[in-house]
């Protein structure tokens, strides 16, 4: 973001700037309006400047802008007409060390016998006040003022504070001093700093030291007009989260020659101000002499990329209005030379921007692709859609949660540590406590979500969810694979799936075996073969009411009645008054098998139905399985009611089964009939002591 | 005997009228028939001219109601007339159907019409690391740009949560060879406290189009073609220049306000527009990084998905996105 006021632009400016019309460029070019506001007889204009336009973080940087949309053919520099001559032999009253690859300029300029009890001018306080820069006194303000115009960072050391030589370097070892803001922060080490022969004056490009700070009362002062390398100032900001104006700079790109300007305009304001006498001796550390960079654009290549018809003179006639030195070489190759202030520019396809930028976005005539990709179908979005078309047929409604749940969650959700849903993967910078877990099953963001409707007054609740479950999965090479994740589908069902009226004359709840017919349906798409049997090994259920999904012999999820312990523990779970019934099953590996239909009889089917005693912990699947293979003329076997209560033995249940008989070729006989359950009684009671109920 | 025949007529008509059940019809055909034998019996007593005349009239009256009652039998039958008429304006609470998340439907809408389009679509892991995150989409660690898109981080090193889908299209560059046109949907995390346009989780649709020749002419057609069949053709789409590390050049994508048409509201701060997605060619650095070469050629785009539901549903805050209010979603 920069922040500049309309009238200060126009003040340096030696053209007319239209209001409305510099707007509407800004826009066209993307430097998003981020906001504009009225102070006194000025506008404050805040524009939005990306990453890679560091030159656009100053007045002068706007500026050029406006000159490039007037086709200006020189772009406005701003500068000072003083005397001074810059040499790496030049001595100060302090010698400068560089001693850092991270530094690219270093320009030090002395001043000597300055008054800073003067009254900083009225146009910089007033410039710096509407931007919010509090005026500290003359010199300082002076510095601020420069970087808002032309965007170069400077620093001011009062040479009579100063003990020995100046010297830039990265510290050996982590370095805490006290900063200008009041705060002591411990610099990393390598981090990139300013010292004297004794102490930490500045954090180089960041923020500076009161130990040589600038007060009404220095009269002597050496000026830093210097270029740091934004890589050592991005990271050392990161990690002291020290940002101010000049870090922001720098660590976006400054450009290596702003600095002599700089220095200029710091000692004609500095001098024109306070007074004083200038050693026009400047010293001046370069790393490397700037040379433009040269890059060679092609015709081709610009209209392959942009879908445009432009001609080279054309291109180059873009790129120029932009202060591009253009060479056309031979009618469809040319030589741009990038000036000093656009750092971001470094291969064709920068160039390339630039060409569609002035010949406008808006200019480009859309074209269809012709391009033979073929379509690849995606499985788990596949079944994904189809879970939610079964799952809208059945009523459901879906909801989206986040990824993170509480830190103790898994005491919560009552999971033991072993269990396939039991959560290890911490966010190590959470939002919150609350948001620290990534989840390892969609429950506990389910029943919450259910809780809180339950509060909301709702009480017949059915929701689903599909979403990303993680879990750790240690000893890899690669720390990233560490962690696994798997696309989970889950849903919850609380309440009456019948309500009173209509013929029912009381609220029929929903219950465990309403869940596993929940699971059955869904799954029955796939025709795979399902077994669902009881297990207590997963945690969140009531102990006997859950059970584990199983495919292939392979762990599918789980379905079963949520403990009361659990919901206990969640904030109004008291709330939920009806059994709460859950699902969850992985869904990426789900394939479904072909189905096809069988006409098999027209001899009509002879149905019986059984009342068995059957003792806990003996599972239909199980027993029905004797029945079905009692005889070949069984065709279905399926519970029709299961009974607990008056007339039935504890610790026993009293299950209804149907089963249809038909031989396909003949009807049955009686007789025949009687003997199959003969046979499958028999079995019953001898494997599982099932009876039939008296 | 001609005035008695036409009050038996009259009253039978009136009863006729009455009758809504097969039961009551009888009733009145048995009656009927007892009628017409005392008709008939009367009829012989009389006078020979007298007689021709009644038994016309009789035979008559025979015919007619007959034929009424047959059809009235018929139209009993097939149950076109019953005792009560019931108030079809009530329904029993039986079949409600689901809904799906505001999100996800406008998220399948936009697969549906890229799938039309010939895009296919790729997944991958929202535990991410750093390389294919950051690094390998031409943002190096000191990259000022890290700071849009700060995410969270896992216990080992460089492990973190996407902050993006742009990995997807990293992992799916490593595995296949151009041309191809996918469309990566999924879940992205940054650290952004939870209030009425933020979240830490959002949704994303990005898209990846690679083979020769394509331009970011190509690129402005997918786009405004995607955005002109999601929300009708009447809508405009623009593209200015931006920035994105891993595209250039890159473009910002503004679609014209779906709440006013672009006439300028609230929702769209007067301008008439909103900025719905980031889009570009992509930078060489990316394509040499999955060992493509850098004059290849394809584009990427970016749609949020969150502020999109949130425009076509009207649903206030962002937040309210992840809440879940089943009565909200049931208006669906």
């Amino acid at each position: 973001m920069f922040q500049f006021p309309f009238n200060l632009l126009k003040s340096v400016s030696d053209t007319d700037v239209d209001y409305d019309e510099l707007l509407e460029w800004l826009r066209y070019q993307g430097f998003e309006i981020a906001s504009i506001e009225k102070v006194g007889d000025d506008t404050l204009i805040e524009i939005e400047v990306k990453a890679n336009r560091p030159d656009m973080l100053s007045v002068e940087g706007v500026l050029r802008e406006v000159y490039i949309s007037k086709k200006i053919p020189a772009p406005k520099t701003i500068d000072a007409d003083v005397k001074l001559k810059f040499s790496p032999e030049h001595k100060l009253s302090h010698e400068i060390k560089i001693d850092s690859p991270d530094v690219h300029r270093y320009c030090g300029i002395e001043i000597t016998g300055i008054d800073n009890t003067v009254k900083t001018p009225d146009y910089i306080v007033d410039t710096l006040e509407k931007l919010g820069i509090p005026s500290i006194n003359a010199v300082v303000d002076i510095s601020n003022y420069v970087l808002i115009l032309i965007g170069q960072p400077s620093h001011v050391f009062d040479t009579d504070k100063l003990e020995g030589a100046i010297t830039v370097k990265n510290v050996d070892e982590p370095t805490k001093f006290l900063t200008l803001n009041g705060s002591e922060v411990e610099f990393p080490k390598g981090a990139l700093l300013i010292t004297d022969d004794v102490k930490p004056i500045c954090a180089a490009g960041m923020i500076g030291s009161p130990s040589a700070e600038i007060t009404k009362d220095t009269k002597n002062i050496i000026i830093e007009s210097a270029n740091f390398d934004h890589i050592i100032i991005r990271t050392t900001s990161k990690k002291t989260h020290v940002s101010t104006m000049a870090s922001y700079r720098y660590e976006r790109g400054v450009n290596t020659e702003l600095c002599y300007n700089g220095a200029r305009l710091l000692t004609k304001l500095i001098t024109d101000i306070c007074g004083g006498k200038v050693n026009e001796k400047a010293f001046c550390y370069v790393d490397k002499v700037f040379k433009p960079q040269s890059l060679t654009l092609t015709t081709d290549r610009t209209n392959s990329l942009l879908g445009t018809n432009l001609y080279p003179d054309e291109i180059a006639e873009m790129l120029r209005r932009c202060y591009f030195d253009v060479k056309v070489i031979d009618g469809t190759k040319m030589e741009v030379k990038v000036p000093a202030f656009r750092l971001d520019i470094e291969i064709d396809n920068d160039l390339i921007e630039e060409v569609g930028r002035i010949y406008g976005y808006h200019n480009i005539e859309p074209q269809p692709i012709k391009l033979y990709a073929p379509y690849v179908e995606n499985p788990i979005n596949k079944n994904a859609n189809t879970l939610r078309d079964i799952m809208v047929g059945h009523g459901f409604i879906e909801v989206l949660t986040y990824g993170f749940i509480p830190q103790d969650s898994m005491r919560i959700l009552d999971i033991p540590e072993g269990s396939e849903y039991y959560g290890d993967v911490h966010i190590l910078n959470p939002l919150a406590s609350w948001f620290e877990l990534m989840r390892p099953t969609l429950s506990y963001n389910l029943i919450q979500t259910a809780i809180n409707n339950l509060a909301a007054g709702k009480s017949d609740i059915r929701i689903f969810e599909l979403g990303k479950t993680f879990k750790k999965t240690v000893g890899h090479a690669d720390s990233y694979d560490n962690y696994s994740e798997r696309n989970m589908f889950a849903a919850l069902l609380t309440g009456a799936k019948m309500t009173r009226g209509f013929g029912a004359t009381k609220d029929i709840k929903y219950t465990v075996y309403d869940a596993v017919a929940l699971v059955k349906s869904i799954l029955g798409e796939y025709n795979l073969p399902i077994e669902i049997k009881n297990s207590d090994a997963f945690g969140m259920f009531e102990k006997g009411a859950a059970a584990e999904i199983t495919a292939f012999g392979k762990h599918l999820g789980v379905v079963g009645k949520i403990s009361s312990k659990v919901l206990g523990n969640f904030e109004n779970g008291k709330l939920a008054k009806d059994d709460v019934l859950y699902v969850e099953f992985c869904y990426e590996e789900l394939i479904a098998t072909k189905k096809s239909i069988s006409y098999e009889t027209s001899f009509p089917s002879i149905i019986r139905e059984y009342n068995f005693i059957v003792k806990n912990g003996v599972h239909f699947c199980d027993y029905s399985e004797i029945i079905t293979g009692a005889s070949p003329f069984v065709v279905s076997v399926k519970p029709v009611d299961i009974y607990f209560g008056t007339g039935v033995a504890k610790g026993s249940s009293a299950v209804l089964v149907n089963v249809e008989y038909n031989a396909k070729t003949r009807t049955l006989a009686t007789d025949e009939i009687e003997a199959i359950e003969r046979s499958f009684k028999n079995k019953l009671l001898e494997k599982y002591g099932i009876e039939l109920k008296a | 005997m001609k005035n008695q025949i036409a009050k038996i007529k009259e009253e039978l008509g009136t009863k006729l009228s009455t009758v809504s059940a097969a039961d009551g019809l009888a009733v009145i055909e048995s009656s009927f028939k007892k009628t017409m034998k005392e008709l008939f019996t009367d009829m012989k007593a009389l006078v020979p001219e007298d007689k021709r005349e009644a038994g016309q009239l009789i035979n008559e009256l025979k015919n007619e109601f007959e034929a009424k009652f047959k059809a009235m039998r018929a139209e009993l039958a097939s149950g076109a007339k019953t005792e009560v008429t019931l108030d079809l304006s009530i329904a029993s609470p039986e079949f409600v159907r689901g809904k799906i998340h505001p999100l996800i439907r406008v998220g399948k809408m936009m697969e549906d019409v890229y799938k039309e389009m010939g895009f296919s679509i790729a997944y991958g892991p929202e535990v991410e690391n750093d390389k294919h995150n950051y690094e390998m989409l031409n943002m190096p660690y000191y990259h000022p740009a890290r700071d849009m898109q700060d995410t969270f981080y896992l216990e080992y090193p460089n492990v973190l949560l996407r902050s993006h889908t742009s990995c997807v299209q990293i992992r799916y560059m490593l595995a296949h060879k151009p041309p191809f046109m996918i469309i990566s949907p999924g879940v992205v995390y940054r650290v952004d406290e939870i209030d009425m346009q933020h979240t830490p989780c959002f949704y994303q649709v990005e898209g990846l189009v690679v083979g020769e020749g394509i331009n970011l002419a190509n690129l402005k057609w997918a786009m405004t073609e995607s955005a002109k069949r999601i929300f009708g053709d009447s809508l405009q789409v623009r593209f200015s220049p931006c920035y994105y590390p891993y595209t250039e050049p890159s473009a910002a994508v503004d679609m014209s306000c779906i709440m006013c048409g672009g006439k300028g509201c609230r929702t769209c701060k007067g301008t008439g527009w909103m900025r719905v997605a980031g889009a570009g060619m992509v930078h060489p650095n990316v394509f040499e990084g999955v060992g493509y070469s850098r004059e290849t050629q394809g584009f990427a785009f970016g749609w949020g998905l969150n502020r999109l539901p949130m425009l076509y549903f009207k649903i206030a805050e962002m937040r309210k996105l992840f809440e879940n209010e089943i009565s909200l979603w049931e208006q669906l």
